[in-house]
């Protein structure tokens, strides 16, 4: 099949790794690099690409994961909007796993709540639609991939003059996250494998100031596992070369302009806000995406009074260190045992791309004479 | 929500719920392959998981046969007339 045998084609990836293994050796260093995507995650844990990697390339996985980022006091605001008489709550279907501090969306469906799963926030515009008598609540949540479609779905609401329909905005972009990361003391990344199709919409130029400022490369790459790899031998032969830029991996998909029409819809419909809190990287200027002023009255938080309570992470959970990249989702001292993808304590657990998942699903199938990495999940466990 | 506001700890914190990939955590991509123009913003297009309303706003032109990549419903971006099949994951 075109564009997927190539790209896991085992020969080439092998010769990938030799020619990866032959670059980190001639620099004669270790290397860090930060994959910025849930994706990416997902592909280096389901592919075995971390143990394929020679010993001084590490990979760390950072807060790519829209699902991961969310703090609990924005699933219960959330919960709280499910619970007001004559509301429908939407929402995607990982996030009705997500804890809030007490419950999660699933737990108030079960309770009576009217929370029902969308594809699509256009999906929760044709309940609103379909049913005039309920006011629909759309839970958004995402990066540049998924923010134009509720921007679509806002302008579609006012063209149709649909007002018993909101949104509760959660979106959040991706470059405040890189900065405060690069600023932050306790990591000393040496490069980023860039979001693929967040890249589609904002383009490769908003990351500039990664090799400008920081002096460090970025390379945006795909999700087949031989991209990912690829990815990284560009990363390593810009050191080899004695460059530090940002270049595309992902040129079949991605534009460097990204998508003009995307970008001036989002200007349109959204603010940035002055701040937003993300689960283990505290507050992040200009990161989060409110509802600008023309579409006031499609925003959930101006037309309900929300709770709006920050929420400290359960002591066991270590998704704050995990989304910083300072912690490998086996070193958290509840993964595997009281935090698994059936009980989740932490978001990371939640979505297939959080890391936790990624790696309880992938990373524990490991052959036999190689060590453990999982000491405290059974053998019978790991092979389930 | 501020960063002002006292923070409270959380008590039980435990969702039950069957291990699965996400069914979309919103930043699931699919190629689809247009087969049907609705609208001037709608086709139906073929994905892996079937036929379905996709939303083409975002893109300038779109015909019959067009690869799109979509995202909560909404193509974000046109993709090469080769059949590549990305996703993410």
């Amino acid at each position: 099949m075109k564009f997927v045998d190539e790209f896991r084609d085992p020969a080439a990836g092998r010769a990938a790794i030799e020619r990866i293994t032959a670059l980190a050796a001639a620099q004669d260093r270790g290397f860090k690099f930060m994959e910025v995507c849930g994706g990416h995650t997902h592909t280096i844990y389901r592919h075995g690409i971390e143990q394929l990697l020679p010993a001084p390339v590490e990979l760390v996985h950072g807060p790519g994961c829209p699902v991961c980022v969310i703090p609990m006091g924005r699933v219960d605001d959330a919960l709280h909007l499910a619970a007001q008489p004559g509301v429908t709550l939407t929402s995607f279907g990982d996030m009705m796993r997500v804890p809030g501090s007490t419950s999660t969306l699933l737990d108030a469906k079960a309770g009576g709540a009217d929370v029902r799963m969308v594809y699509s926030p256009l999906d929760a515009l044709a309940v609103a639609e379909r049913e005039p008598d309920r006011h629909v609540v759309f839970f958004a949540v995402g990066f540049e991939t998924t923010s134009p479609s509720t921007a679509v779905t806002l302008q579609r609401a006012r063209a149709l003059g649909i007002d018993n329909f909101s949104v509760f905005s959660n979106h959040v972009r991706i470059v405040p996250p890189l900065r405060a990361i690069l600023t932050a003391p306790e990591l000393d990344l040496d490069g980023f494998i860039g979001p693929g199709h967040v890249s589609t919409v904002i383009g490769n130029r908003p990351y500039q100031f990664i090799p400008d400022e920081f002096s460090i490369p970025l390379v945006t790459a795909g999700f087949e596992p031989l991209d990912v790899i690829q990815a990284i031998e560009m990363l390593l032969r810009q050191y080899d070369e004695g460059r530090c830029r940002v270049e595309n991996q992902y040129t079949r998909v991605v534009r460097d302009e990204g998508n003009l029409r995307a970008q001036q819809l989002l200007e349109e419909v959204f603010t940035t806000r002055d701040t937003f809190e993300w689960r283990g990287l505290g507050w992040i200027p200009h990161s989060g995406m409110a509802i600008a002023e023309p579409y006031a009255d499609l925003d959930s938080e101006r037309r309900f009074t929300l709770p709006g309570a920050r929420v400290e992470d359960p002591p066991a959970c270590e998704c704050g260190p995990v989304l910083r990249g300072v912690l490998k989702p086996w070193e958290c001292g509840v993964f595997g045992t009281a935090c698994t993808p059936e009980t989740p304590i932490g978001t990371c657990m939640v979505s297939s791309e959080g890391a936790c998942a990624a790696y309880y699903e992938f990373g524990r199938l490991r052959v036999a004479d190689e060590p453990d990495p999982l000491p405290l999940v059974s053998a019978d466990r790991a092979r389930r | 929500m501020n960063a002002d506001r006292p923070v409270r700890p959380a008590v039980s914190v435990a969702a039950p719920g069957p291990a699965q990939v996400c069914v979309t955590c919103s930043d699931d991509g699919q190629v689809a392959q247009v087969v049907e123009v609705v609208d001037d913003h709608t086709v139906r297009a073929r994905t892996s998981a079937g036929v379905q309303t996709v939303d083409t706003t975002l893109l300038a032109t779109v015909a019959v046969g067009d690869r799109v990549l979509v995202h909560a419903g909404t193509a974000i971006t046109d993709l090469p007339p080769d059949p590549a099949p990305e996703s993410s994951p």
